[in-house]
């Protein structure tokens, strides 16, 4: 009965070390052969190493300064998605079975965002972010000490249309 | 009219026997052909006796589940071990390796969640409980 319990907790122990991004994973698996998505994912190391970087302008220190405590990035997007709707509400299913709560939804016209969070004692571990347009389609996860004051202070201070500087970055 | 072997039964459900008395009630039972619940469960009394005078029969079925275990445990750890190891392989495809173009994607990522986040006016109360909680941790 013991060794049950002790068996039991270690297992749950080591699912919750592997969940933390295993959404995305699913969908950079399923999309694996799909070269319509654009999939990337950025280590802790890579991370830990941005944080070396000096700053030489507020800009960027804002910047710096709100991921610097971040441990991963993750995502999925597409923009020629055939099914996206399906595709978007099939995310949110899944998102909210693996036991994230909601944080906020996002609604107009061309598009339904939605973020949802794990956290542990008020500090968020992990954000997911869903979205589906007409034709889109991104699932981006973010994990580490999340900040989102600070996260939401950068659009303010770029004024930049993230999205559609990212499509760039894809095309070339 | 109560049979002596009635009696000791009576004296044996209230638990007044001596183990004398016990031995006589099993030796009945060992030897009763009309198979009743009673008989039954004194002779399954004396076979759980003789399977104690054996001392080599529980060692043998213990070192047997013991090699069970071993053999699950096994099993178990190596099925995880390739479980993710092929998915560690899968996801390593997609990992960026030039900072330069790491930090691009990531201040991109942000900034996209960021105007997403300033976009909306829909906070739910999630957001505000978090903030209050940021709030005490800071006081």
């Amino acid at each position: 009965m013991k060794r049950t319990i002790i068996a039991i907790t270690m297992m749950a122990i080591a699912s919750g070390v592997f969940a933390q991004g295993a959404i995305i994973s699913k969908y950079f698996d399923q999309f694996s052969n799909n070269d319509e998505y654009v999939k990337v994912s950025v280590s802790s190391k890579m991370f830990s190493l941005f944080t070396e970087l000096e700053p030489d302008t507020e800009e960027e220190k804002d910047f710096l300064e709100a991921i610097s405590k971040l441990k991963g990035l993750k995502m999925i997007m597409g923009d020629s998605v055939t099914d996206a709707a399906k595709l978007y509400s099939k995310a949110i299913a899944d998102v909210d079975k693996a036991g994230y709560e909601e944080l906020m939804t996002v609604k107009d016209a061309e598009e339904n965002i939605k973020f949802s969070i794990k956290d542990s004692n008020g500090i968020i571990q992990e954000l997911i972010m869903v979205g589906g347009g007409k034709n889109d389609f991104v699932i981006l996860s973010l994990f580490g000490e999340i900040d989102l004051k600070n996260i939401s202070k950068l659009a303010k201070t770029m004024k930049v249309d993230g999205l559609s500087r990212l499509k760039k970055l894809d095309e070339d | 009219m109560e049979s002596p072997i009635d009696r000791l039964l009576k004296k044996y459900w209230s638990g007044e026997t001596t183990l004398e008395e016990e031995q006589i009630i099993k030796a009945h039972f060992r030897k009763s052909e009309p198979i009743t619940t009673e008989s039954q469960y004194f002779q399954y009394l004396s076979e759980l006796k003789q399977e104690k005078a054996n001392p080599s029969r529980p060692f043998k079925i213990r070192s047997k589940s013991t090699w069970w275990q071993v053999a699950a445990s096994l099993l178990i750890g190596i099925t995880v071990a390739l479980l993710v190891l092929d998915d560690a392989r899968q996801q390593r495809q997609y990992v960026v390796d030039d900072p330069q173009e790491a930090l691009e994607i990531t201040r991109q990522a942000l900034l996209m969640v960021s105007n997403n986040l300033n976009d909306s006016r829909t906070y739910t109360k999630e957001l505000e409980k978090i903030n209050k909680a940021k709030e005490i941790v800071k006081n």
